[in-house]
């Protein structure tokens, strides 16, 4: 991919919107133009895997005409004859419809105020032309120095959005970002390490870092002797953190918690309350929020299209969890309109932080602090085995350590886990000081009722700004073979 | 049984739309653009086809595809492959057992992968024109042209020159379906087990993609197919002490026409799993101890363990470290090792297949490589006989194939989940073969002195190099001496992949084979590929139960 600006600009994003919603004969017509470019490589075995880029464009129209019922059309195909062709399709579906509409509610269309943010880099844009011919090989040389087999993933992208709709609401976005994740196994495959970084600009991402890392924690991993499972002191890195909060997201919708009351801050059989706002739900430490300006990560500050009618309404800073209570919950438009609640996406970006005034220790203050436990660097393959507990269950992955009198004391085999953050989160000991991690590969959940907007899933995922923390009684419920 | 805490009765309709459209795993997995939303019945009096625009005349594909591929060559590419696909998507669903939920969506994408001395690239877009298609083959080209000084070592084993077309079976065209009249379908379908007993009830939707594919090679290869994929589920639960779910296992996903969702007896069976549902809501739920316990799987349990644990650890990309950064190894690693040995019971043969009916199904696979029309063993009596392949991994296997004088050839399952996202090892539809004598699941739990019966289960979680399962959130069943005596809660079952399938006691017969289907993600950004699989219900000498609050 060269250097130059992959992607169509604002002006002729909005031009062609504009254009949509001129030739539109429908009473009420919104248009969503999102433009995304991606440049991912991928090395195995100390190679290029593959090196995959290119970029898509989505034009997505919603009309209403009065008290009908929402129309959804999106389409790949710009060009202008094929727009009218796709706009007059959309306004016969239009047409079609009689009634109904009996749960939707009048979303505003007209002009909004957004907070603004800043989540573009233009050296995240060069980078796409460069990486691969100074960064990618780099990584390989610096793997097959050291005498690793060694994998990683290289991503960059960056995506263009604007929303209009007929009765003057206009928004614009812009955003990069990149990852850059590395996995180093000794030969044998007995051992191994990963490290990763994630930043919107990609000049703050560090590679010859990031391969060190993972190297470093392969080395140490060498000769895993398998120790008893069970409930023991942890330390979780931030990459584990995050990964096991990312599952928790979900939980914060008030549909899901109120209504389907099927999250862990539904309250069951009491008459007066439905969730547990204003109720303690972890250690009073700690707080969650989700901001669309957090300068470690942010979102656009509107909706998107998944959003449905929420697409282009604003989104707000929230302050989910304060001092361990449960402050509020995420309202899609519909049930935001029929509880009097203004949007909010759903926080799959969130920030974990200490409540102020709280001492902060690094990880290894942590270590120095532990008599006996076990540090977690990262997890694969978790997943929710109830959404009402928020247990969890996955296996630790790329360097798991005992701890002993203050000290990593050795490398230990693999454990499963089988927990809920609402469980270990009211048994902290000590927390950190929060940053934006790499998820690496956080496939979607293998259980079919688990709800992912697109936005949560594939690559890039939102971003996470979550601590180290040590919590007692981990349950770690057996040993795993797995490397 | 698919449902825990969500229930879509509860739901409003826009939000059942996102859900229905979430709970097809496969529809709309990596597919980005192009989708309608519809919610009025009105609407639904028409069929499909009267709102999506025309497919593009595959032969203007192929005309893409060879433009594509001449500037790849001219681009100085030593070898270029391309695929280009039109999707379209119909999902109906019912919110309150009346009013039709509509999705429909329409995608057109496509890849270019090049290579340039031993070195490869890839390239998507979405924007189907003859300069646009041209301009990427040549960035991958050039992309391709950087790596060379950096790698030169990737082959691709040779294959024959195909050109075809393929069609998957279909009798009638879902998309000329009136839309209410299969939301009608729906709703009888739903009649069958509402409020036939108190607590019972039953819910589905059904999704229908079609897609045609172009694949088309610098060697030659062109090859068209249309899939339609019917990808439809109903559930039927039943409340007593507690809530019980189950599937119809009927409706897994297919390539299939609409007729598949009116299968003569369909009814019946809704209202037979309806009350199985009640017979096993009706039991009272208990704690179980921790500890080891025989475990007989029903044959739908077996067949999700098969595509959780054998299915992807025998992709050798995973194998070979292909994904050791992303979705992980195998455990049956490094291949040249394992080939040959015993790895799991003597009782245990697995073969593989992309029958046209099943969802892997296919003519050629994403190459334009034709997988074997009989089935191909992967397991023969215990030991470890072969992997799925594409021509990229196949060449790891030489040593073995000259070995057994067998051709080095790909064995045909390289996938790529839609047009625009790189080619993948996938996985066939595997099949178990079942006991010749008499054996059905009552025999098998008749011997049960003290010991568990799994239901149905249609999740398990691994962990990264599928050395270990984890059962849960599943229909579990206490035996005591043959007998059937209460449903177990707060417990889930933990495994080794080898110890399992090494502790295989006995296999039930033809009359206990069960299907199941699971759809992993792999690669960065992932792509879902699903796999399928058919086989009998079993019996395990020891599992380990662990207790898990809160089920």
């Amino acid at each position: 991919m060269s250097t130059a600006d992959p992607l169509l600009s604002k002006e002729q994003l909005r031009q062609m919107a504009q254009m949509a919603i001129r030739i539109s004969a429908s009473d009420s017509v919104s248009v969503e133009m999102q433009h995304q470019a991606r440049a991912v490589t991928r090395i195995a075995n100390n190679t290029i895997l593959t090196s995959d880029s290119g970029s898509a464009l989505t034009i997505s129209m919603i009309t209403r005409a009065g008290a009908r019922n929402t129309v959804v059309f999106r389409t790949n195909w710009a060009d202008e004859s094929m727009l009218r062709s796709a706009v007059a399709r959309l306004d016969a579906i239009t047409r079609e419809q009689v009634g109904g509409a009996e749960d939707y509610f009048h979303v505003p269309d007209a002009p909004q105020s957004y907070m603004p943010v800043h989540l573009w880099h233009d050296s995240t844009v060069q980078a796409m032309g460069t990486v691969n011919e100074t960064v990618v090989p780099q990584l390989i040389r610096d793997l097959r120095a050291a005498g690793f087999r060694g994998s990683g993933f290289v991503g960059l992208m960056a995506q263009r959005s604007c929303v209009m709709k007929k009765e003057g609401l206009s928004t614009y976005g812009e955003q990069t970002d990149s990852e850059c994740t590395v996995s180093a196994r000794t030969p044998d495959g007995k051992a191994s390490g990963w490290y990763g970084q994630a930043n919107r600009d990609w000049t703050k991402i560090q590679p010859g870092d990031i391969a060190a890392k993972a190297i470093d924690i392969a080395k140490r991993s060498v000769n895993a002797e398998a120790i008893e499972p069970g409930r023991r002191t942890a330390i979780l890195s931030p990459f584990a953190v995050a990964q096991v909060m990312h599952h928790l997201s979900q939980g914060f919708d008030a549909y899901l918690t109120n209504v389907l009351h099927a999250t862990v801050f539904t309250v069951t059989g009491n008459l007066d309350r439905n969730n547990k706002i204003g109720l303690r739900v972890m250690d009073p430490r700690l707080s969650i929020t989700s901001d669309p300006a957090d300068p470690e990560g942010g979102y656009f500050p509107f909706g998107v299209v998944w959003d449905g009618d929420g697409s282009g309404m604003p989104t707000r800073a929230m302050t989910y969890v304060e001092g361990g209570i449960l402050r509020d919950l995420s309202y899609h438009i519909n049930y935001g309109l029929d509880q009097g609640k203004p949007f909010t996406q759903n926080p799959w970006s969130m920030r974990m932080s200490a409540m102020p005034g709280v001492p902060l220790q690094t990880m290894d203050e942590m270590i120095a602090h532990c008599d006996e436990g076990i540090y977690v660097h990262r997890f694969g393959n978790i997943e929710q085995v109830n959404s009402v507990t928020g247990l969890q269950t996955g296996v630790t992955r790329d360097g798991c350590f005992l701890i002993k009198h203050g000290k990593i004391d050795r490398p230990v085999k693999n454990f499963r886990f089988t927990d809920s953050p609402m469980f270990f989160l009211n048994r902290l000991i000590a927390i950190g000081v929060p940053e934006r991690i790499a998820l690496g590969f956080t496939p979607p959940s293998i259980m079919p009722t688990i709800m992912e907007p697109p936005y949560a899933s594939d690559w890039p995922r939102r971003p996470m700004i979550v601590p180290p923390i040590m919590v007692t009684d981990f349950n770690f419920t057996s040993l795993s073979d797995a490397v | 049984m698919r449902l825990t805490s969500s229930f879509p009765p509860a739901l409003s309709r826009r939000r059942f739309l996102t859900t229905s459209a979430q709970l097809s795993a496969y529809a709309l997995a990596g597919v980005g653009l192009g989708a309608r939303t519809l919610s009025a019945t009105e609407v639904g009096r028409h069929n499909a086809q009267a709102f999506l625009e025309d497919p593009p005349i595959p032969e203007r594909l192929r005309q893409l595809a060879a433009q594509a591929l001449d500037a790849a060559r001219s681009a100085g590419a030593q070898f270029a492959d391309i695929r280009i696909g039109h999707t379209q998507i119909l999902g109906v669903g019912i919110y309150d057992g009346v009013t039709p939920d509509i999705v429909l969506e329409s995608t057109l994408s496509y890849g270019v992968r090049a290579m340039v001395r031993g070195a490869v690239a890839f390239e998507y877009g979405t924007l189907l024109s003859p300069d646009a298609v041209a301009r990427t083959a040549r960035n991958a080209v050039a992309q391709a042209k950087g790596f060379a000084a950096l790698i030169n070592d990737t082959e691709l084993v040779s294959a024959p020159v195909v050109q075809g077309e393929w069609h998957s079976p279909m009798t009638i065209d879902p998309f000329t379906v009136p839309i209410l009249e299969q939301a009608d379908l729906l709703g009888a379908y739903s009649a069958a087990v509402d409020g036939r007993v108190e607590g019972a009830g039953g819910f589905g939707a059904f999704t229908w993609e079609r897609e045609t594919r172009v694949c088309a090679t610098t060697d030659g290869t062109c090859t068209t197919q249309t899939f339609v994929r019917a990808l439809p589920y109903f559930n039927m639960f039943a409340r007593w002490f507690g809530m019980v779910g189950l599937k119809l296992p009927e409706f897994g996903p297919r390539l299939s026409g609409y007729e598949y969702v009116t299968q003569p007896g369909i009814q019946e069976r809704i209202k037979a799993y309806g009350d199985t549902a009640m017979r096993y809501a009706r039991l009272r739920s208990k704690a179980l101890d921790i500890g080891r316990y025989p475990v007989v799987f029903d044959g739908e349990s077996t067949a999700t363990l098969l595509n959780s644990t054998v299915g992807p650890a025998l992709q050798l990309d995973r194998a070979l470290g292909f994904e050791a950064d992303t979705s992980g190894g195998s455990f049956l690693t490094p291949p040249m090792d394992m080939l040959g040995t015993a790895i799991f019971s003597p009782s245990v043969s697995i073969a593989t297949s992309r029958p046209a009916s099943d969802i892997s199904g296919a003519k050629w696979d994403d190459e334009g490589v034709a997988p074997s029309p009989t089935p191909m063993p992967l397991v023969a009596d215990g030991r470890l006989v072969d992997y799925f392949t594409d021509r990229r991994t196949a060449l790891a296997l030489r040593d073995w194939y000259a070995k057994r004088h067998t051709p080095l050839v790909s064995r045909g399952y390289s996938v790529a989940r839609t047009a625009d996202s790189p080619v993948l090892v996938g996985t066939g539809h595997l099949t178990m073969d079942p006991a010749s004598s008499r054996t059905s699941l009552e025999d098998l739990t008749r011997q049960l002195k003290r010991g568990l019966l799994l239901i149905q289960a249609s999740y398990v979680a691994t962990d990264q190099q599928l050395a270990s399962g984890f059962f849960y959130g599943t229909l579990m069943l206490e035996v005591n001496h043959g007998q059937i005596t209460n449903r177990i809660k707060n417990v889930a079952l933990q495994f080794k992949t080898t110890t399992l399938w090494k502790g295989v006691e006995a296999i039930g017969d033809s009359t206990t084979l069960g299907t199941g289907d699971v759809s992993l993600a792999k690669g960065q950004p992932w792509q879902r590929i699903p796999s399928t699989s058919r086989a009998p219900a079993m019996s395990c000498k020891a599992i380990d139960v662990i207790q898990v609050p809160g089920q």
